[in-house]
């Protein structure tokens, strides 16, 4: 895919191992709102995107100690590390997804990725990368207020894989 | 303490303690917008310093010479101190570093400036205790906790 004349490509073990990820975050009720690769031309890398309410209200330790543990008993897709997983809040995803944040359908995303381009622009306060993004995942904005916060069920999960 | 105009290694080291010592501070005032920003800047002087001994620097070079290095981001700055492998296992091994860098790695630059949205209070308490109380900062700067 192209955009712009820059070249806009997602191979298909990445956008497996972005799936997996996705299942298996899902299956311990992490439940994210939004979630997708996310590349950086100047970089050259991928990172993997998780947006969650819950950075804000249980904190980062608290979510990495919990996903690691899920990764430590389930290994990550070949090729992805710990390293290449961020999760980040609510109000920090336009300026990592960009604007087309507001135009994706979640329907839509899956199968077959949405892939838009971003920008070298500042957004707000957030500078946006130049790069694109492939979505998996993307609750629109105007539906989140009836999705509760994962923290209890997320942790409670946790808790058993660890018994 | 001002960074000089040719800093070694050890100058960046000095600042990046210093950004700590602050961070702390500003932490036990409850500025957790100013405490997060001087915490990153602490992990991200280290880095900085661990570079020019990674890549045997006498000096710090000019943007035209090195572009790459005039970077915010904690993950490249650790993949070119050479410290990704290192980094990778210790949060394999599900280390307290390795745990404080998970922390770490996602520090925004962008997050000192003032938002309509208040600064999640979680977010400077955990990066200054990573860089901090868990060790992350004396790791990046010693190699040890």
């Amino acid at each position: 895919m192209a955009d712009n004349g820059q070249d806009m490509t997602i191979d298909e073990t990445k956008q497996a191992a972005g799936q997996a990820i996705l299942e298996l975050t899902d299956r311990f009720g992490f439940d994210a709102l939004a979630a997708g690769w996310l590349y950086d031309r100047p970089t050259d890398t991928w990172r993997y995107l998780l947006v969650t309410q819950m950075l804000r209200s249980e904190g980062p330790r608290w979510i990495y100690d919990r996903l690691l543990r899920i990764f430590q008993r389930y290994h990550l897709p070949d090729g992805v590390s710990p390293l290449d997983i961020f999760v980040i809040d609510e109000a920090t995803e336009m300026a990592a997804f960009g604007k087309p944040l507001f135009a994706v359908d979640q329907d839509r995303t899956i199968p077959g990725m949405r892939m838009f381009v971003t920008q070298p622009i500042t957004v707000n306060e957030f500078v946006v990368t130049d790069g694109f993004v492939a979505f998996l995942r993307r609750v629109p904005v105007e539906l989140r207020k009836n999705h509760r916060n994962p923290a209890r069920r997320f942790d409670k999960t946790i808790q058993k894989l660890a018994a | 303490m001002t960074l000089p105009t040719d800093p070694t290694a050890a100058d960046w080291f000095a600042v990046a303690r210093e950004h700590l010592r602050d961070a702390e501070q500003l932490a036990m005032g409850h500025s957790w917008r100013n405490a997060y920003g001087l915490a990153g800047a602490a992990a991200e002087c280290a880095l900085k310093g661990r570079i020019m001994q990674h890549l045997g620097l006498n000096r710090w070079p000019t943007r035209q010479e090195r572009r790459d290095l005039y970077s915010h981001g904690l993950v490249d700055l650790a993949k070119l101190a050479g410290l990704k492998p290192t980094l990778e296992a210790a949060v394999l091994n599900a280390e307290v570093v390795g745990l404080a860098w998970l922390v770490a790695k996602d520090f925004v630059i962008n997050h000192r400036y003032p938002t309509q949205s208040a600064f999640p209070i979680k977010l400077g308490r955990d990066m200054v205790h990573a860089v901090g109380r868990d060790g992350l900062l004396e790791w990046l700067i010693t190699g040890k906790t």
